[in-house]
């Protein structure tokens, strides 16, 4: 679905943020991506999108080339920016002038997500406050049933109530012919929902695991000492004891803690990743 | 599947173009006419008794010319509008349509309906103008007409200097309709110079003009450039519009 092979992408001959990035995502999922700031999340976002071309290598998309905007592409792709300005129309026009170019479009898909943010469609968009404006914009990315979403910095403006709707939307809309991929620092606001889990460093990806293979070969835990038998990865010392990262020797079952996983990573990917082999 | 050109896709982008910039557009042209009616009537009250019979004949000729080609420029200039901002840009370039038809709206809207456009309202409006001055000054201006040659070839002339604005719309960040004409008066001004010095180096102070071309010599001159102006020019930029379009990046 998404292939990306030896991709080199840069904004300046000196500043090349992707020397050879390889990357490959299937449909029917919801890829996470993660990295500090800088990394070029946003950046292979755009690139998916056809926003930006790269500057040599290979990637397809749908089996389309992303530059090329074939429109037949961008039926299928609905990229949400973090950053982003609406004209002053209602909700209701911007859904009349728009959705008629996505085939797939669902108005009930539209009113039934519009209702769990409580956005009315008499409103003007320019009038909303940010976090509204990105309620509305997600609500209107999910309708369009494009096969594949991409989010940036989706939860950012949300509220505490809104960013648990977000989830809940995101969860209920996955299905086997559609994939979403959720760049976002806050690990915490994706709890749940990743089907996988991307980290980017310096222009390569790091770590490229499904929530399965990491629950089968980590374990995430607190516990008051460490201790040499328990193949600590990473920990984080706390109130009380420390929050670690070990090797899930027992076949344990625990919760995923994005942020621990994340910050294992960041300290020592080539011992987290070993766990794996 | 034509990726390049679709009826519906098209139809819908035109919609979407309309609606987006019909204010603006409708603001340029009311404040041309206003500020047309209200400085010709500050003119004809205060101003000299009209009493040329060519100004009578020629005044709604060279007002609808003067109106369409400010205007022009500016509705020219909002083309593409959206790609000036990095948070409105996204939307405009993954719109589900081709370069191809992103083009050839800004041409359908700016070009060939504001002209259509830009036609019968002035007649209308020069009905109601005749009507008023014929009533409080007794002026007799005539009708104007849309097919008499001169205006035909200014058209052609409209259709060239709109597609210089149109990739200036494209090209600048910011205020491309003025940008447009300082940059094409830098270039005309550099590429006179360039001649002129160059005419120098070889010719020395020969007076070219007067003896090196021939009358037939500046006939064929004259109607080379006639085709490059109203031929060649329109479809080379609207050809490099198209390409910028494509390569735009964010």
């Amino acid at each position: 679905m998404i292939k990306i092979e030896q991709l080199k992408f840069g904004y300046s001959k000196r500043k090349i943020l992707f020397n050879h990035l390889n990357a490959e995502m299937s449909i029917g999922k919801v890829y996470g991506l993660l990295g500090h700031n800088g990394a070029g999340k946003t950046t292979m976002l755009k690139l998916i999108a056809g926003l930006l071309f790269p500057w040599s290598g290979k990637y397809s998309v749908l089996d389309f080339i992303p530059k090329e905007r074939n429109p037949y592409f961008l039926q299928e792709i609905f990229y949400v920016p973090e950053e982003f300005d609406f004209p002053s129309i209602t909700i209701e026009k911007f859904i009349k002038l728009y959705s008629v170019f996505y085939p797939e479009y669902s108005k009930d898909i539209m009113n039934e997500i519009l209702a769990d943010f409580e956005l009315d469609t008499d409103e003007k968009l320019n009038t909303l406050s940010f976090g509204q404006k990105k309620k509305f914009l997600l609500a209107f990315a999910v309708a369009t049933n494009c096969k594949i979403l991409l989010l940036d910095e989706p939860t950012n403006g949300l509220d505490i109530p809104s960013k648990s709707k977000f989830r809940k939307i995101i969860a209920r809309s996955i299905n086997d012919n559609r994939s979403f991929i959720i760049s976002t620092h806050q690990v915490r606001d994706l709890d749940n929902i990743l089907d996988s889990v991307i980290i980017i460093e310096n222009g390569e990806v790091i770590f490229d695991k499904t929530t399965d293979e990491i629950q089968n070969k980590l374990v995430f835990r607190k516990v008051k000492y460490l201790d040499d038998d328990l193949e600590v990865l990473y920990a984080d010392k706390e109130l009380g004891g420390y929050n670690i990262v070990s090797r899930n020797v027992n076949s344990e079952e625990t919760k995923i803690d994005l942020e621990m996983l994340y910050n294992a990573i960041n300290a020592n990917k080539e011992l987290v990743n070993n766990a794996f082999n | 599947m034509n990726r390049y050109i679709n009826i519906e896709r098209f139809t819908n982008l035109v919609k979407r173009e309309l609606y987006s910039n019909m204010k603006r557009n409708l603001l340029v042209i009311v404040a041309m006419f206003s500020i047309f009616t209200i400085s010709v009537f500050l003119t004809f009250e205060f101003g000299e008794e009209i009493k040329s019979k060519i100004t009578f004949e020629k005044f709604h000729s060279m007002a609808f010319l003067g109106m369409l080609f400010t205007g022009g420029a500016f509705i020219a200039s909002f083309s593409f509008i959206e790609l000036r901002n990095k948070i409105t840009a996204h939307f405009y370039l993954l719109t589900p349509g081709s370069s191809f038809e992103k083009l050839l709206v800004n041409l359908v809207i700016s070009l060939l309906g504001f002209t259509v456009f830009m036609m019968l309202f002035y007649f209308l409006y020069s009905q109601v103008f005749n009507w008023v001055t014929s009533a409080i000054y007794g002026y007799h201006f005539s009708n104007v007409n849309f097919l008499q040659t001169d205006l035909l070839i200014a058209l052609q002339v409209f259709v060239s200097v709109h597609s210089i604005f149109l990739l200036g719309a494209i090209s600048f960040k910011k205020y491309p309709v003025i940008l447009t004409p300082i940059f094409i008066f830098l270039l005309n001004g550099t590429l006179f110079a360039f001649v002129k010095m160059s005419g120098f180096f070889v010719f020395g102070n020969f007076d070219f003009n007067n003896h090196l071309f021939t009358k037939e010599m500046f006939d064929l001159m004259n109607l080379y450039s006639k085709i490059i102006i109203f031929y060649i020019l329109p479809p080379v930029l609207w050809f490099v519009t198209y390409l910028k379009l494509n390569e735009k990046e964010l």
